[in-house]
């Protein structure tokens, strides 16, 4: 919790840094800075996922049970996200499917979203991804309690392997953890293919 | 007037003063062809392969992992500028809260929709 707080700030600081114009409209309306930190970001996260070799054999290991929950998880966020669209006329279907392929990886998300389909997108994108994590937290017990032990999992998306991985292995035990590692490990890889294919 | 009358209110606000041809839309990239998206899932799958020729690397891959963070915090930063330095985008802060806040629970609602079958079929049980 305490690293989400960390990077809201950064966001609550940059709105704040934009309102008041302390940072000069020069830099706050180049968009060139931002791709290319956009670029680094991609390309770091990338080394990331392909070092954790043992992460990417997991993966490769899996069986139609363990790569359904991810990919069902995955498919449920984009057409819940989209259906709403469909319902609110505010943004577009593609775009609302965006929003959820965030899938909880707001960091990531909001960026990739801020990029592609403009401030607002992005805006949308962060907080709905934050709220993901944040009641995942929250609602963990209720959730297993109500609707089984992979709710928790199927709520908190991309964060199952990381951030709400405690709170769901306190509630649902090491089985679940496993799958709850593995289900955050394939959506945080579907994030930065999806959100590029919905809005490009 | 309720939640819900006032949220819908601001919407159709916002529809008006949309450009044209976004009708009741409140995003203002949605239309254009972008190949931004080639280049990003290019850079992500090269690097990717580099990431695995760099695997016995584990002090440049804690490295980059730590660079990866300090990205985060400048990119979150840069995405608040460009919100903050715009009034119409400061204007619809509220509208924008109330929209994630409805997307992060049409996801998860959505997830947990299509899950259900699963854990039934496969997991109530047996792990």
């Amino acid at each position: 919790m305490k690293g989400s707080l960390i990077l809201l700030s950064w966001f609550v600081l940059g709105v704040a840094a934009g309102y008041s114009g302390w940072v000069p409209e020069a830099v706050a309306e180049e968009e060139k800075l931002a791709l290319y930190a956009l670029y680094v970001l991609i390309f770091l996260v990338g080394m990331c996922v392909g070092g954790d070799t043992r992460a990417l054999r997991n993966i490769l290991r899996l069986k139609a049970r363990g790569l359904a929950v991810p990919l069902l998880v995955g498919l449920g966020s984009l057409l819940g996200a989209g259906a709403l669209a469909l319902a609110l006329d505010a943004v577009s279907f593609r775009e609302g499917c965006a929003v959820g392929a965030g899938m909880g990886y707001y960091s990531l998300a909001s960026v990739l979203a801020s990029q592609l389909g403009g401030a607002q997108l992005g805006g949308i994108t962060l907080l709905a991804n934050l709220l993901r994590e944040v009641l995942t937290i929250a609602l963990t017990p209720l959730m297993v309690r109500s609707m089984g032990q992979l709710a928790p999992i199927a709520s908190g998306g991309a964060t199952t392997m990381d951030t709400t991985l405690g709170v769901i292995h306190r509630q649902v035990g090491a089985s679940y953890a496993v799958v709850a590692v593995i289900n955050g490990l394939v959506l945080s890889l579907l994030v930065p293919v999806l959100i590029p294919l919905l809005l490009g | 007037m309720s939640c819900s009358t006032l949220f819908a209110a601001r919407l159709s606000r916002l529809s008006r003063s949309s450009p044209e041809g976004t009708r009741g839309r409140i995003t203002d990239h949605q239309e254009r062809g972008n190949p931004i998206m080639l280049q990003i899932l290019s850079i992500f799958g090269l690097s990717i392969i580099v990431g695995v020729m760099l695997r016995h690397r584990h002090r440049f891959l804690t490295w980059c992992s730590r660079a990866a963070d300090w990205a985060v915090c400048l990119m979150l930063f840069l995405l608040g500028l460009g919100l903050g330095a715009s009034d119409r985008l400061v204007g619809n802060l509220a509208t924008l809260g109330w929209l994630g806040l409805a997307f992060c629970l049409a996801s998860v609602a959505g997830s947990l929709l299509l899950i259900w079958p699963v854990y039934v079929r496969w997991f109530r049980g047996r792990l």
